[in-house]
């Protein structure tokens, strides 16, 4: 394996990965929900991907019979006619792409909702096991209700293409041309995500959340309702796990099934958040970039070692990276920062606080304020 | 579905019993929602079918041959003692290598969670080792001996999960009531910061309370093998973890740290379970696996009205609530 | 019944995380002493009370007991030194009966006493002093009125046969009659010969009962001095305890 090869799939990977970790971040960095439902809201982006290519694009745009997962031709009809009358476009696979993201983060967001009727009651260990338990159970339902999507059975998708991309930028379509478009296009959206969650976690919204985490009854004293705003951060959350979810079977998979979901899934998004700091969503990107690293290095080196339990070290790996950084650093390795409001930018600018190069960038839009370096 | 089904679904749940009530023993006090429980689970069934390898060194005890030898009979019990005391003993020592260190820097609960799911990883792979190396990644259950009472069919493993749990039950009842160490253990779970102002060495109970309670679980783990053998034909490692959120489930359903609450929660669900898992496969065809949706259903049902479990459930005041509003409408309709 | 031990705080300086309560205190208790400290809330009372005992972040200054230096003693400790420590709520524990909670004191009382025959005895001499302990020894703590819990928390000290001890507020949110029993309990304590700290919102009946007072206040000893002399002080009383001649 060439080393670029390993570096643009490992980039993409990791870019997967700090998009489920950025959603991650937020119920349970700022808001304090110990979100062990994540995989189901997950899996409301392969479900959605699932119902975009089988039920809505065939009749929308191929003017075909919608197929039915839960009949038995339905693989012959699906992968003898629809898919290959949609990857024949490259514009079919990104309207699939992009339905796929909304109603995906649509169906989480409805999940939300229901979730949170147990989120704003429960104490936080009886909470974090009521969603795991949940989530277990919308794992066996998928597994088990074949007409969602076709059950256990892989289902390949319409991956979207990133071929023409791919020859307008490199001038080439070799796969790790391809493979290089898409982890620019990837690291894009987590640019995206990234820009939106900073920006709803220095709002009052993002300040109001760390208040209901941190105290949840000064919070309700000073008339804040905790209740919604748990919920908030849960649809907003689930909003982007979905997205994620469709980004995370269409492109890193590019195929679907319920064992994507599994409930460790969780676990794993988990890590990422927690070893790359709790809150701090540089911090999640970063702990997606290490564990994704550690994970395929543990990978390729556990499978050589030629035992028949090689494949299973990357378990210690993550287990040890979630130890140390536990006894080591418990906030991660870029623990949360103070929220940043205009009073706080000036007072860093005037203190000097703020790198150079962000000063003009943070000070866009704010209007015209005094720092007292004029001069600059 | 005669009697037969019934004492199974009953020791199907016994198992889960002792495999939750352990995790509930040790949670009243340390209050840590540990997910390395499962872990403990698969470690009492690795050392038990060691035991019989060692007991048998030199036939072929490697890959499926382990299975003719481990069989649930009375001349393989011994065998549960090694489980007992290793399951036990790594739970004692991921209490004291991990979360009475962190307890004493003041982790949060959400902390001491996630530190539990790295350690069930680590320990997760030194148990892939050990599985490897002796080629048992997959295996089938060995089954048990199986005896005919009053016309009833009834294997060792189900005499003996209904045997241990009693047993567990009357212990932890002597344990808490007669002796010195146990009403330090009610009293820490009562009140911690008043135990320790009252000279009671913390660390002590609790240790005992891991021990304990990860020696429970130990056996839980090889009857739970006995009876459904490796779920969902998965490595027999995951056994611990394919019952975790069982196990869960019943320690939540009681009310977390209520022993009691957690054994009867056990029953019911061991009980819901199989019922659900037999009508599933029989009358709606469908896979037995979403039979989970049963006990996980009524434990989440049980959480939406009382927060805290059964254990949480003020049986007195909804018995006379229940009566009161019976009178009420006696007295409306007359 | 062994002697008190006299107690000695030195320029203490602590509190809870980087917060400092108290800035450097001073007290004293000699041998079978009884002493009050009152002041205004917030004053740190209570801290004071915490950090002989061990619960607070301890940034200057030392604590002896006897000849011992006890600055470092984790808290768990404190009590086979021959301390108690009855806090100010949660002093006794709810989910267990009257009897098992003074049975606990049976872990301290024997690596200092003499025995299970001795403990007996020692547990029957409380029921004597306490007797609506014995009444309802089967009953679950929780479920005692709040003066009868001050009295299950009074006795489980007492039964660890203690030298010193520390008492936070012990007729808080009490009924003036339980409240005067308590006093007269306390006094009794100290007439026995075990040096007492006592901390108190009633300043007027903690002087009263008490040999000597401290008056703190904003983490500072404010004045110090036999309790007579500050009863019958013109101004302390106005200044600082609300007490109006």
């Amino acid at each position: 394996m060439n080393i670029i090869s390993f570096l643009v799939t490992y980039l993409s990977v990791a870019a997967v990965y700090a998009l489920l970790a950025i959603s991650m971040n937020i119920d349970y960095g700022w808001a304090g929900i110990p979100d062990f439902g994540k995989a189901a809201f997950i899996a409301a982006g392969g479900i959605a991907a699932a119902i975009v290519a089988t039920r809505i694009v065939p009749p929308l745009m191929l003017h075909m019979h919608p197929a039915n997962p839960s009949k038995l031709s339905f693989f012959t009809y699906y992968n003898g006619k629809i898919l290959p009358a949609i990857t024949a476009h490259p514009i079919d696979t990104w309207i699939v792409f992009i339905i796929s993201i909304l109603l995906g983060g649509i169906i989480a967001a409805g999940f939300a909702v229901i979730f949170s009727y147990p989120a704003i009651r429960l104490k936080e260990d009886y909470l974090a096991i009521a969603l795991l338990m949940a989530a277990q159970i919308v794992w066996l339902f998928l597994r088990v209700y074949t007409p969602i999507m076709g059950g256990t059975m892989s289902m390949t998708l319409p991956s979207p293409s990133f071929k023409p991309i791919a020859r307008a930028l490199f001038h080439s379509t070799s796969p790790s041309a391809i493979d290089a478009a898409k982890a620019l296009f990837l690291w894009g959206l987590v640019g995206v995500f990234l820009y939106y969650a900073e920006k709803q976690m220095n709002s009052p919204f993002g300040r109001m959340l760390r208040m209901v985490r941190d105290d949840e009854y000064a919070a309700a004293a000073l008339g804040k309702n905790v209740a919604r705003a748990r919920l908030e951060s849960l649809i907003v959350a689930s909003f982007l796990a979905g997205v994620a979810g469709a980004v995370y079977v269409l492109i890193h998979f590019s195929s679907v099934n319920p064992d994507y979901f599994m409930p460790d899934l969780t676990f794993f998004v988990l890590t990422l958040v927690l070893v790359g700091g709790v809150g701090n969503n540089i911090g999640s990107i970063i702990g997606a970039l290490l564990i994704a690293l550690l994970y395929r290095a543990s990978y390729i080196f556990g499978t050589s070692l030629g035992f028949s339990w090689g494949s299973y070290l990357y378990y210690m790996i993550i287990g040890l990276a979630i130890l140390i950084t536990i006894f080591v650093r418990p906030n991660g390795i870029l623990p949360e920062k103070p929220v940043r409001t205009p009073a706080w930018d000036v007072y860093a600018l005037v203190r000097g606080k703020q790198p150079w190069f962000l000063r003009r960038i943070l000070m866009r839009g704010r209007g015209k304020v005094n720092t007292g370096e004029k001069s600059e | 579905m005669g009697v037969t089904f019934m004492v199974y679904s009953l020791a199907w749940g016994s198992a889960l019993a002792l495999m939750a009530s352990g995790l509930s023993l040790y949670y009243s006090v340390s209050k840590v929602a540990n997910f390395a429980h499962g872990s403990y689970v698969s470690m009492g069934l690795l050392a038990y079918l060691l035991a019989i390898a060692f007991a048998h060194w030199g036939s072929k005890i490697t890959g499926f041959g382990i299975d003719h030898y481990a069989i649930f009979n009375i001349s393989n019990l011994w065998a549960l003692i090694p489980a007992f005391l290793v399951a036990g003993l790594v739970s004692l020592a991921s209490f004291a290598g991990i979360f009475w260190p962190l307890m004493k820097r003041g982790a949060t609960p959400l902390q001491l969670l996630v530190a539990s799911i790295g350690l069930m990883f680590v320990l997760r792979f030194l148990m892939y080792i050990v599985a490897g190396s002796m080629n048992w990644i997959t295996l089938w259950t060995p089954g048990s001996t199986t005896y005919h009472i009053l016309g009833v069919r009834i294997t060792l493993a189900e005499i003996l999960s209904f045997v241990l749990l009693a047993l567990v039950a009357g212990l932890i009842a002597l344990l808490e009531t007669k002796t010195l160490i146990g009403v330090s253990l009610r009293a820490i779970a009562s009140n911690p910061s008043l135990a320790e102002a009252s000279g009671i060495d913390s660390f002590k109970v609790q240790a005992l309370a891991w021990f304990l309670g990860g020696g429970f679980a130990g056996l839980g783990g090889v009857l739970m093998f006995i009876f459904t053998g490796p779920p969902g034909g998965r490595p027999i490692v995951e056994l611990g973890w394919m019952n975790l959120l069982s196990i869960f489930a019943a320690a939540v359903l009681g009310g977390l740290g209520s022993f009691y609450g957690t054994i009867i929660a056990a029953l019911i669900l061991g009980i819901a379970f199989n019922q659900a898992a037999a009508w599933f496969t029989i009358y709606l065809n469908v896979s037995s696996s979403l039979a989970l949706l049963i006990p996980f259903g009524i434990t989440l049902l049980t959480l939406l009205f009382f927060p805290q479990g059964l254990a949480g459930i003020n049986w007195r005041k909804l018995v006379n609530k229940i009566r009161i509003t019976r009178v009420e409408e006696e007295v409306v309709r007359r | 019944m062994e002697e008190g031990l006299p107690i000695r705080v030195e320029n203490i300086k602590a509190g809870y995380g980087k917060l400092e309560i108290l800035h450097g205190v001073s007290i004293r208790a000699e041998l079978g002493e009884l002493v009050a400290i009152v002041g205004p809330n917030g004053s740190g009372k209570s801290t004071l009370l915490k950090t002989i005992f061990g619960f607070t972040n301890i940034y200057e200054g030392r604590i002896l007991l006897g000849d011992m230096d006890i600055t470092k003693t984790p808290p768990h400790k404190k009590p086979y030194l021959g301390m108690a420590y009855v806090p100010q709520v949660a002093n006794v524990f709810p989910s267990l009966s009257v009897e098992e909670n003074l049975r606990l004191s049976y872990i301290v009382f024997r690596k200092r006493g003499d025995g299970a025959r001795k403990f007996s005895q020692v547990l029957a001499d409380i029921y004597e002093m306490f007797p609506i302990l014995k009444e309802r020894r089967k009953q679950k703590a929780g479920t005692l009125s709040g003066g009868e819990r001050q009295m299950l928390a009074i006795a489980r000290a007492l039964l660890t046969q203690p030298r010193v001890m520390l008492l936070d507020e012990p007729t808080a949110a009490l009924a003036p009659k339980i409240a005067e029993e308590i006093f007269r309990i306390i006094r009794e304590i100290a007439n026995k010969g075990i040096t007492v700290l006592l901390v108190e919102q009633n300043a007027k009946r903690a002087l009263e009962i008490s040999d000597r007072g401290y008056i703190l206040v904003q983490g500072k000893v404010a004045y110090e001095g036999h309790s007579r002399e500050i009863l019958s002080h013109p101004e302390l009383g106005k200044l600082y305890l609300g007490l109006l001649k």
